[in-house]
């Protein structure tokens, strides 16, 4: 289950910010649902933290308290790496002072499973691509009544 | 359980300066990345001749408007506005291709 170049499906990242410095499990669940389905394979997650004078730290897993760690542990997956400081700081640079936020990476595995199922079919996949919301929502607005 | 067999986060590109770069030459930036995107865009274009040499041109962008040197960010933030009318459709291809390549010929 390592990364592998040759099988990877697309790669998808979700910055998830709360306020103030507080990190709970709350989204872990759903995450797992998702990952549980086969629908995303997790292979980074780093949490940061932006203090009130807008300095930037980021933290591991383990560097939390047991309780979250206990929540994400629950999720299978791996932690791999991908994300470098230079990505966080990035990302950090839209939290606001004083707030705190998740970073995750995921594999969209059922977009791997399906090209492959495609390609063992006989078929190809020409093209496939995550729209933007607001994409869907002006062509769901244009839509005749 | 989340294995962890990380390495170290420092020193590499990581995963999303590659996506940025790719994001702002192929002219695929959009407006749902927002902020982040065109910190990015501004952040790792500005010294990267190599992907506007390497990528394909999305249209008959001539050669010779490719840069010479940096980008501004005043230029980046053009583009990248340009990027989302040609995706929301208000520029067709061609005429994203027009005003990128004028851009990046200043």
């Amino acid at each position: 289950m390592a990364l592998d170049a040759a099988s990877i499906g697309p790669v998808e990242y979700a910055l998830v910010a709360f306020p103030g410095n507080r990190f709970n499990g709350e989204i872990a669940p759903a995450l797992a649902q998702a990952v549980g389905s086969g629908a995303i394979r997790i292979i980074d997650l780093v949490f940061v933290v932006k203090n009130a004078d807008g300095s930037v730290e980021s933290l591991e897993i383990d560097a939390l308290p047991a309780e979250t760690v206990a929540a994400f542990d629950h999720l299978d997956g791996e932690i791999s790496g991908l994300l470098s400081e230079q990505d966080i700081g990035l990302l950090a640079a839209d939290l606001e002072p004083g707030s705190s936020a998740a970073l995750l990476v995921w594999e969209a595995a059922w977009a791997a499973h399906l090209a492959t199922a495609v390609r063992e079919s006989g078929g190809e996949l020409l093209a496939r691509e995550t729209l933007p919301r607001e994409t869907v929502l002006q062509a769901l607005a244009a839509l005749p009544a | 359980m989340l294995r962890r067999p990380m390495v170290a986060r420092a020193g590499r590109p990581g995963l999303l300066g590659t996506a940025a770069r790719t994001a702002v030459v192929a002219g695929t930036a959009t407006a749902v990345s927002g902020r982040v995107r065109a910190r990015q865009d501004a952040r790792y274009a500005e010294n990267d001749q190599a992907a506007y040499q390497q990528q394909p041109a999305p249209a008959p962008a001539p050669q010779a408007a490719q840069p010479t040197g940096g980008v501004s960010d005043e230029a980046l933030a053009k583009l990248e506005r340009l990027a989302q009318l040609q995706q929301q459709g208000v520029l067709t291809e061609e005429e994203f291709a027009a005003q990128k390549a004028q851009i990046l010929g200043q």
